[in-house]
């Protein structure tokens, strides 16, 4: 596992070409600077260093929200002005106990401020949250900010500063204290990627669908993360008031400063939280660099702005270039997509089964399959006069439906005639207008989607819902529930059972289709389902990867017992796998049966195959 | 009663400036799907104009109005074919690029200004006179009836005329319109250029009544795209309305409780309600809500 960087992208080639080097070097460049700015920065430079590291915090604070959720919060300013405030405000007595205190409290201020404020990405999203937050920036500086009590006024507020004197000057002291201190928390943000927790909240940020139908709750995982990042940004802003001797001014924490705090991590490239220290050194550090050939701050952190954000947008382009500059044969090379790794192909032609010549064939699997069920009773899903509507359209009409455990069912139908419908209302995903759906003794309907998926409501999309910044395996990890060892266990044999064990860790972004396909299915495997809903999962698949899936799927229904409910156009899947077929048109049944009994119907041929009657 | 009648009046008239700002806003989102940060420093660029020409130089007034909304209109077009150059970009990321344009623009206006506080002088004269126990200058009808002017010259133009089916055809589908031989490039710098054009016309509206203040246009132009959110983001008149309601909120707010309230507090209410009004419109348009940053 090595949290969600792309080692393919531009900056897993900045950091490394996407070598084993690449997770070391930057870092090793970021601590190198740091050690080497305590050792060699003049005395009037180490504040500028001291500051860099605030602003690093912030950008550090805020690559969570971005690269986690997706979203792009236009507060940090505020939030880092409203923890430096309240820092002096208990902290100017000096002393251990009230600096405490008033640490403690600006991070509970800041961590309830980022959460709330996070509060709005749980009812808008994308363009909006970002004018939301850009309220909550205002609201804190109209509001808060003008509380003169709060600020300290004009006067301000003194913080305790150490004093040394010699080579280890009170400024050094602080650079050295604010540097540990950044190091802590860029330590543990890094060991924090690497944990299933943060890809759970990854999962919610990039495929929340996705995250639902593994039983996650969107808001814990979103209010997580806006929490941490409000701890991340809660520090810089006492460090703010502990670099600077007293906070600084509001204006210092206006709505230009939580634009610039926001293009740190945008400039880095979103992959790697080490290049955030870099640009955020790069963004304090030239413009105080720079003062005294009177250049004006807005034209400076404009043009670094502008710059940064081009350089991390077209950094792909620009590495390629420079790369086919320096190496003319390697241009070829840049822009062919990438192949599907070797290992994928192999597995997928090594991989058939005793089910898969079944499919082939056109049969159904031996009846000894069918009966060898696990002694572990399983609930039914059973679907009744079920109706979903969408205003004026009844998407799905009156159907009723059950599947027992160990039983497969597959849904046929025109495309429109309401599968995937029935599908997403049975997994939460579509409302229920009328009728019932319940899973042994539980009424399901009134639900959410992730608690219907705790309860043993797995499902798989059209499209699979994964998330491209995580592998194979931190997707698959990404689901709900299961002690840490037995879960790693089990989603290692599964991923091994689907032909994926030995590409677990590549990047699920730069697999074909199948992969995704097979990954989707791992992770609703996971969570043991019951009852397990799997939309269309061999469409855009080649023949050998539709043989492969069917016989893992049944190999593996035998074993565990769950019941499976399957949508599918491919009529060689569905000979291979069904029990009973249910035929649906303009939302409601049309027929029932076996597979032989269905596909001799007159009606089901005309509406499926579209013969036309002699 | 008297004071919230009052409020009222001075509430229309700011949200007329915000109506002003807020529809350079609509426009540069409709087509690009992009936050235009860089109207508040368009309009900084436009108001310094404008001050130089009026203040400085001693020109016409209606030729500074107008050299200060043609170079206005200008950078609106580099910046719309800048953002041609961006289409692959997240949207949220050109957004901070706007901003980027807004500080280097600030950057200028710091320059080109006085070390002092400036307040140029209204397009429209200086006088006034009482309604409803309150002052109105001449300036704030006439921003008024500029804002509904630009409003309805804007709703006139994307409705009856071809180059309005052709601005429409980009909103709905731009590769559809491409197709079809619409010059998309074109359009989108000339919608780009417009919202430059009416950014300027409101730096020059705005800062005879306040001053002269980047940071102000800055926090006119966030005020403004709230209202343009309340609008729904895609319609001008709806913006207008956005405007209008979140100038009479703040004035009648602060004209009703102003003074009784600590320092910060009277700003609390407006503040919630921009959060509430955010968020109706948000969950109102999921479909725009949902384009990812």
């Amino acid at each position: 596992m090595r949290g969600f960087a792309r080692p393919d992208s531009a900056v897993g080639l900045l950091a490394g070409g996407g070598t084993a080097l690449g997770p070391v070097v930057v870092p090793a460049l970021v601590v190198g600077l740091g050690v080497v700015g305590f050792g060699l920065l003049p005395e009037h430079l180490l504040y500028a260093g001291s500051t860099a590291i605030v602003a690093g915090l912030i950008g550090l604070g805020l690559y969570l929200p971005l690269a986690v959720l997706r979203e792009l919060p236009l507060n940090a300013a505020a939030i880092a002005g409203l923890s430096a405030y309240v820092f002096a405000f208990y902290g100017s007595d000096g002393g251990i106990v009230p600096n405490t205190f008033g640490v403690v409290v600006a991070l509970i201020a800041a961590v309830t401020a980022s959460t709330l404020g996070g509060v709005f990405s749980l009812v808008v999203t994308g363009l909006y949250f970002a004018v939301a937050s850009l309220v909550v920036q205002v609201g804190i500086e109209k509001v808060v900010f003008s509380i003169g009590s709060l600020t300290g006024g004009n006067a301000g507020r003194s913080v305790a500063q150490p004093y040394a004197t010699g080579w280890l000057s009170t400024q050094r002291l602080i650079y050295l204290i604010a540097g540990m201190i950044a190091m802590a928390f860029t330590g543990l943000l890094w060991y924090m990627k690497r944990q299933r927790t943060m890809f759970r909240a990854v999962l919610v940020g990039w495929q929340p669908e996705g995250a639902a139908a593994v039983g996650l709750r969107g808001w814990t995982q979103k209010l997580l993360v806006f929490a941490i990042a409000g701890l991340l940004v809660g520090v810089a802003g006492c460090l703010s008031s502990f670099v600077n001797g007293t906070p600084p001014p509001p204006i210092a924490f206006g709505v230009i400063w939580s634009v610039i705090y926001v293009s740190l991590p945008i400039a880095s490239g979103l992959k790697n939280i080490a290049t955030v220290w870099l640009v955020a050194a790069v963004f304090v550090i030239i413009p105080i660099v720079l003062e005294s050939h009177s250049i004006d701050p807005n034209v400076l952190s404009g043009t670094i702005l502008l710059t940064a954000i081009v350089a991390s947008q077209s950094r792909d382009r620009l590495l390629g270039r420079l790369r086919s500059l320096l190496d003319p044969g390697i241009a070829d090379t840049v822009d062919t997509a990438a192949p599907a790794p070797r290992a994928l192909v192999d597995h997928s032609l090594n991989g058939r089964s005793d089910a898969l010549s079944c499919a082939a064939s056109g049969n159904r699997p031996s009846s000894d399959v069918d009966r060898a069920l696990p002694a572990t009773a399983r609930p039914t899903l059973e679907v009744t006069d079920l109706v979903v509507r969408f205003g004026g359209i009844t998407a799905v009409d009156g159907v009723s439906l059950s599947v027992k455990p160990g039983q497969r069912v597959c849904v046929i139908g025109a495309n429109g005639a309401g599968k995937s419908t029935l599908v997403n209302a049975i997994s939460g995903f579509a409302p229920t207008a009328e009728g019932t759906i319940r899973l042994g003794d539980t009424d399901l309907a009134p639900l959410p989607s992730f608690q219907r998926a705790r309860l043993g409501i797995g499902r798989t999309f059209q499209l699979p819902r994964v998330a491209d910044v995580l592998s194979i395996e931190e997707n698959v990890l990404a689901g709900h529930g299961g002690r840490r060892g037995e879960v790693t266990a089990r989603a290692g044999s599964l991923l091994e059972r689907f032909g994926l064990g030995d590409v677990r860790s590549t990047p699920i972004a730069a697999t074909p289709f199948g992969v995704r396909r097979k990954a989707e299915l791992v992770r609703a495997l996971l969570a043991e389902p019951q009852v397990l809903l799997i939309d269309e999962p061999v469409s855009g698949l080649e023949d050998h990867e539709v043989t492969e899936i069917l016989g893992t799927l049944l190999a593996l229904q035998a074993e565990e017992g769950w019941g499976l409910l399957v949508i599918e156009h491919d009529q060689q899947f569905i000979a291979g796998i069904a029990e009973e077929v249910i035929v649906m048109e303009n939302g409601r049944v049309i027929g029932s049966g076996g597979f032989e009994d269905v596909f001799d119907d007159d009606v089901v041929r005309r509406i499926y195959l579209g013969e036309i009657p002699a | 009663m008297e004071v919230f009648v009052s409020a009222v009046v001075i509430g229309i008239f700011q949200g007329a400036i915000y109506d002003v700002m807020a529809l350079g806003l609509v426009a540069s989102y409709r087509i690009s799907r992009v936050i235009n940060l860089g109207q508040a420093g368009i309009a900084a660029v436009g108001a310094t104009i404008y001050w130089w020409m009026t203040s400085v130089w001693g020109g016409p007034t209606v030729l500074a109005v107008c050299a200060g909304i043609a170079v206005s209109t200008l950078i609106g077009a580099a910046l719309g074919y800048a953002n041609l150059k961006m289409v692959e970009w997240p949207r949220g990321i050109v957004m901070i690029f706007t901003l980027g344009v807004t500080l280097l623009l600030f950057g200028w206006v710091a320059r080109a200004l006085p070390p002092t506080t400036v307040s140029p002088i209204s397009p429209f004269g200086g006088s006034g006179f009482d309604f409803a126990l309150t002052y109105v200058a001449v300036h704030q009808i006439g921003t008024l009836i500029a804002t509904v002017a630009v409003t309805i010259a804007a709703v006139w133009t994307l409705s009856r005329t071809r180059a309005g089916l052709f601005v429409r055809a980009i909103y709905d589908n731009q590769d559809g319109a491409a197709t079809v031989g619409v010059p998309v490039d074109m359009f989108v710098i000339g919608v780009w250029a417009m919202a430059g054009g009416m950014a300027g016309l409101a730096g020059i509206l705005v800062s005879p009544r306040t001053l002269l203040s980047p940071v102000l246009l800055l926090f006119v132009t966030i005020s403004a795209l709230v209202a343009a959110v309340l609008g729904g983001l895609e319609s001008f008149p709806l913006a207008l309305v956005g405007g209008l309601v979140l100038g009479v909120i703040q004035s009648v707010l602060g004209g009703v409780f102003g003074g009784q309230l600590g320092p910060g507090l009277e700003n609390l209410a407006t503040v919630l309600l921009m959060g509430v009004g955010v968020l109706w419109a948000g969950i109102k348009n999921r479909d725009l809500a949902h384009i990812q940053t």
